[in-house]
């Protein structure tokens, strides 16, 4: 350990009064800048906060009397963050679900005239679709369509 | 260093009063460290007119936590850094308002107007120097400079080593001295 270090050390000790340099310190001190700065810097350091006055009693008061009541449980701390919390986690939720994989149009339609589809699992609806006879996407066969076809096609959609 | 005086119980022996319902002893804890508290507490940069109030909410939480005391580390050390966390939660609650405390004071009054100002001033720039620094490095300066804790215990309270305890107190003084240059 070098006389810097040494000297280091002790500065928070004779700042506050408790210790003091030796001569050799003081030489040391007066001589080497790094060490110096640091003493003044620990000077003022330590006396931070000498003019903060407290009224003593009234802090004592004020803790005992909080002593006194019942500390807030753990289970009212954990409420306390987490009941926002799962609001705003159902809230979320419920938006995405209306918001975002709701579906619209006439695919919606589709989807309200069979209720009973939603309960079931997707393994379940795969057995369902491949009952159903494919009806291949042949939009040659739309454009074929009359006007009347197609109104009552779309009517039929809408229920 | 002085001997303890066997006539004036230790911080230990009074917490263990209190745990065993001698509401004196928690009375005198807050005697003992309220007001080192409260300057610990300016010097990190809560304002003024707020100390009191964290003071004494320290206490609380300090006493009503006091299984987390382990006696590692100092009563006085430990209910610091309880109050240094609630200062910190209080600057994150005002979102960066400017936690430097200004005083107004009558120079009037001053035996030495102009040196009490050039001390006053200094004093200023070493806030700010000290409100600009990361949070580890100020609290292993406050504590090391201006408590005069040991790098043993400053380690135990901030859950690091001595070693990197005196890098972060190093690294502050370099920093600072800048600031009052």
């Amino acid at each position: 350990m070098n006389q810097c270090t040494r000297l280091s050390d002790r500065m928070p000790a004779v700042a506050r009064g408790t210790e003091r340099w030796s001569a050799a310190e003081e030489a040391h001190l007066g001589a080497c800048g790094d060490c110096s700065s640091e003493w003044v810097l620990v000077g003022r350091a330590a006396g931070l906060g000498d003019s903060v006055v407290l009224d003593i009693e009234r802090v004592t008061g004020g803790v005992l009397s909080a002593l006194r009541l019942p500390a807030p449980s753990r289970a009212a701390k954990v409420l306390r963050w987490a009941l926002p919390v799962a609001l705003a986690a159902s809230l979320l939720l419920v938006l995405v679900r209306t918001r975002w994989t709701r579906p619209t149009g006439p695919a919606a339609v589709t989807y309200s005239l069979l209720p009973e589809a939603e309960s079931l699992s997707d393994s379940e609806l795969e057995s369902v679709l491949q009952l159903i006879p494919t009806a291949e996407p042949n939009l040659g066969g739309v454009d074929s369509l009359s006007e009347d076809e197609l109104t009552q096609i779309v009517k039929d959609l809408e229920g | 260093m002085t001997a303890p005086n066997p006539a004036v119980p230790s911080d230990a022996q009074l917490v263990a009063s209190f745990r065993a319902g001698d509401e004196r002893a928690a009375a005198e804890l807050v005697r003992r460290h309220a007001v080192p508290l409260g300057r610990f507490l300016y010097a990190a940069g809560a304002p003024e007119g707020e100390i009191e109030d964290l003071v004494q909410e320290s206490f609380i939480r300090a006493f009503r936590a006091l299984e987390g005391w382990r006696g590692d580390a100092t009563f006085r050390s430990w209910l610091f850094r309880i109050g240094s966390n609630l200062r910190k939660d209080l600057y994150r609650r005002d979102r960066g308002r400017t936690m430097i405390p200004i005083q107004e004071v009558d120079l009037r009054e001053s035996a030495d107007p102009a040196a009490e100002a050039e001390a006053r001033d200094a004093e200023q720039r070493l806030m700010k120097g000290l409100a600009r620094l990361p949070h580890m490095q100020r609290e292993v300066f406050l504590l090391r400079a201006h408590q005069g804790v040991d790098y043993e215990e400053i380690a135990v309270v901030l859950g690091t080593t001595p070693g990197a305890a005196r890098v972060h107190y190093h690294h502050a003084v370099r920093r600072l001295r800048g600031e009052i240059a």
